[in-house]
């Protein structure tokens, strides 16, 4: 057994810094740093990436370790799209160690992998390929009550893919880690307004992911 | 029911995944334990050699590899404003519809596709893991029995048809891909005799493929129960005949890793 990374990956605010200057050097094709970033993090997404696989391969009897790399180089190239922008929103101030961070944005990766989204990191707008994407119910304001671990499973990977970095740190803090607005609103520097509107939007959003009642 | 129970319960089954992991995996990946310590613990077990396959920390050339994709994609000046090419290419927003058996397009660069270059060596092109071969995953919709289920359908080994029952198909790549991908479709009898079958295949820039009709349409085939094997790959790398895939396993890469091999049974029912 050993430590989680969430619990470890605190940096002080000149490690921060020279962390900012290691991934602005990565993007602009600075060899070494870029070996230093994929050093220091692919552990973390591996890991993640993993975990998603193993509940996914080991019961289809089918061997995920070829997927490893592909998706760690998603992730990565996620994160460092845009000049690094996913990556240096990072913000220690808010409480989540960069480990953690970049273990959200693996997760949700991971998601959107799964779900077959395209994996353009800049928008977020469908595509024609939607066309092939069988898991996406409709938009139906009749819900019903998720029941099933498949349900839940399937409704849980779609509302991952669809939520920006700043969204599912939001979801992870209100809801799975179940910490109070006011701390998330402090955390996040937001207003109570703004996370309300936000919770509105996710409960919508939540709605059209879930399936219909039929008849 | 309320959105916010909807949305208590999806947490709290995040709660769960997360609380259901075994962190000797995760220490395995983080290199804080060693595969043979992993194995005394675990005893003999299938599931466990596989989980060690994912598990088991990126090796220096797999981190290489990583590196030297990723500095290709911010050197890439074809890209403009991003530093970091984006794994989709910037394809033209065209669907083209085609057939199996159409004639192979022109030769590619495959060997560029295929072949990792050497960081060493100056002006050779850079590794990138996204070239190689992806997994494909195959979704099935439509058939007799879906007719009585509201759920969609994922990956169901077995089907049955009447001709005018809906077929579609998708292979799915596990991410998407910047060249070009075809498939080419086997059918073997129950007896074993095979062909190559001709039918009407739709590909998405991401490099999913679509087989969608009504079934007479989609899977030309005399009824009884048939082995659909899918061939998904470069043009270059398919297979043109039957035998050339009907001993390959499911679900993997051929051996060449040139193309990718899935399969599907159905039962084609008379009128």
């Amino acid at each position: 057994m050993t430590a989680s990374p969430e619990e470890i990956g605190e940096a002080t605010d000149r490690e921060a810094a020279a962390l900012r200057d290691l991934i602005r050097a990565a993007v602009a094709g600075d060899s070494r740093a870029m070996r230093t970033l994929v050093d220091m993090l692919s552990p973390v997404i591996h890991t993640e990436i993993a975990f998603a696989l193993q509940r996914r391969a080991i019961p289809a009897r089918r061997d995920g370790r070829q997927d490893i790399c592909d998706f760690v180089q998603e992730t990565f190239v996620e994160l460092l799209a845009n000049d690094g922008r996913t990556l240096l929103r990072w913000d220690e101030a808010r409480g989540r160690s960069l480990r953690s961070f970049v273990r959200l944005v693996a997760r949700r990766r991971v998601a959107r992998i799964f779900r077959g989204h395209r994996g353009n990191p800049w928008s977020d707008d469908p595509t024609e390929n939607d066309r092939f994407d069988y898991l996406s119910p409709p938009d139906d304001s009749q819900s019903r009550r998720l029941e099933t671990r498949q349900q839940l499973d399937e409704v849980l990977a779609a509302l991952r893919s669809r939520l920006s970095d700043r969204g599912m740190t939001l979801f992870e803090l209100l809801y799975v880690e179940q910490r109070s607005v006011n701390e998330v609103c402090q955390r996040m520097n937001m207003s109570r307004a703004a996370v309300d509107t936000w919770n509105s939007r996710l409960r919508k959003l939540v709605r059209s992911l879930t399936p219909a009642d039929k008849g | 029911m309320g959105d916010q129970d909807n949305l208590d319960a999806l947490a709290a089954h995040a709660r769960r995944e997360l609380e259901a992991r075994d962190l000797r995996w995760e220490a395995l990946a983080l290199g804080d334990i060693d595969e043979a310590s992993l194995r005394d613990e675990l005893g003999e077990d299938e599931a466990r050699e596989r989980s060690i396959e994912l598990f088991r920390p990126l090796a220096d050339d797999e981190r290489d590899a990583i590196t030297q994709a990723l500095l290709a994609r911010a050197r890439d000046p074809r890209e403009g404003e991003a530093k970091v090419v984006p794994l989709v290419r910037q394809a033209p927003r065209w669907r083209r519809l085609l057939t199996a058996a159409a004639p192979l397009a022109a030769a590619a660069a495959l060997a560029l596709w295929l072949i990792p270059g050497d960081p060493e060596r100056p002006g050779r092109e850079a590794p990138t893991v996204h070239d190689a071969l992806p997994t494909y995953h195959l979704e099935v919709r439509g058939g007799v029995e879906e007719q009585r289920s509201s759920a969609p359908t994922a990956a169901r080994q077995s089907n049955r048809y009447s001709p005018d029952t809906a077929f579609e198909l998708v292979l799915r790549p596990a991410h998407d891909v910047d060249h070009e991908v075809r498939a080419r479709v086997f059918a073997f009898a129950e007896d074993g005799t095979g062909q190559a079958l001709t039918v009407p295949i739709e590909v998405a820039p991401s490099g999913s493929l679509l087989v969608k009709g009504r079934a007479r349409e989609a899977l030309p085939l005399a009824p009884g129960t048939w082995r659909l094997v899918f061939a998904v790959g470069h043009p270059d790398a398919l297979p043109e005949r039957a035998e050339e895939v009907r001993a390959l396993p499911a679900h993997a890469a051929a051996p060449s890793r040139r193309f990718w091999v899935e399969e599907y049974t159905v039962e084609l029912l008379p009128e």
